[in-house]
């Protein structure tokens, strides 16, 4: 089963006994962290068959914590070179290894922004640019799943606050 | 009966409940002491992978590793710009995602010291 790395930005942040609630859910592989803005988010490495399936089991389990809820969905600039195989979707991590290492193509691979024992974390903005530039590489400028995920969520809390999740809900199955 | 001011250090790996030591405080006053989780010296996480993070946020600026031992957490990771601290926990899914995660805070965060000095 693949790995798969997303952000889901909540409403607020969340209590002592809901952090613990939270973990209990089962999303003892997502961490809760904030950013330099204030938004609070869980940074999420979920195992699952797809990036939606994946996002839609996060999503349930934080919805078992009452008062918390998703507003937004979204990637982290970050990646292991794995991570950056996955979101590619055309090269293995193999192959972004052998670039990274000049072992193949033309040199100049971005360097690793941080590194700790044998993790390396990367920019994927930087990659992928590189990736596009230098290796002529089709590589879309978001994750379709993601901004799926992202723009449901985000139509789900303006019905929130509207009071019309009922008729969204129905208005959802009747399109799909 | 157990001694009400009794001590013991909370080094090593062994677990309290099998030293029949539950209730007694240790010289760090690590509270989890008293709840039979595995404890490790002061300042490590049991697993070697989120300590090799640790190290890394030790050398950066705006950020700071708080133990917290309260309960799935095992601390937090602050960092100088108020935003909301990473969780640490105790007994993550799989450690090794658990440190990348915690290498990609420091990514997001690593800058926030110098924003500070500059405002």
């Amino acid at each position: 089963m693949i790995s798969w790395d997303f952000r889901v930005t909540l409403n607020r942040a969340p209590a002592d006994d809901e952090v613990d609630a939270l973990f209990e859910a089962g999303l003892d592989d997502c961490s809760i962290a904030g950013g330099p803005r204030g938004d609070v988010y869980l940074t999420c490495d979920r195992e699952a068959e797809s990036m939606l399936d994946a996002i839609a089991s996060v999503i349930a389990q934080i919805r078992t914590v009452p008062g918390l809820w998703p507003v937004g969905v979204g990637e982290d600039d970050g990646v292991t070179l794995g991570d950056a195989a996955r979101r590619h979707g055309g090269r293995t991590q193999a192959s972004l290894r052998q670039l990274a290492t000049g072992q193949r193509g033309p040199g100049g691979f971005p360097e690793p922004l941080i590194e700790a024992d044998n993790i390396s974390i990367y920019s994927w903005a930087e990659i992928s640019e590189w990736l596009r530039t230098r290796m002529g590489d089709d590589i879309p400028s978001e994750n379709p799943d993601v901004a799926l995920a992202d723009a449901l969520v985000k139509v789900n809390c303006r019905a929130r606050a509207a009071h019309r999740e009922d008729g969204l809900r129905h208005l959802f199955d009747s399109v799909a | 009966m157990m001694p009400a001011a009794q001590f013991i250090p909370c080094g090593g790996y062994r677990h309290v409940n099998e030293l029949g030591l539950q209730g007694w405080k240790c010289r760090s006053n690590h509270a989890t002491l008293l709840q039979g989780c595995y404890m490790v010296s002061r300042g490590r996480h049991q697993h070697n992978e989120i300590n090799a993070a640790f190290k890394v946020i030790r050398k950066t600026r705006s950020l700071t590793v708080v133990e917290i031992h309260k309960g799935h957490r095992w601390g937090a990771i602050e960092c100088v710009c108020g935003g909301d601290p990473y969780t640490v926990w105790c007994t993550p899914r799989n450690p090794g995602n658990h440190a990348r995660g915690i290498l990609r805070y420091v990514n997001t965060h690593a800058a926030c010291a110098d924003s500070e000095d500059g405002s």
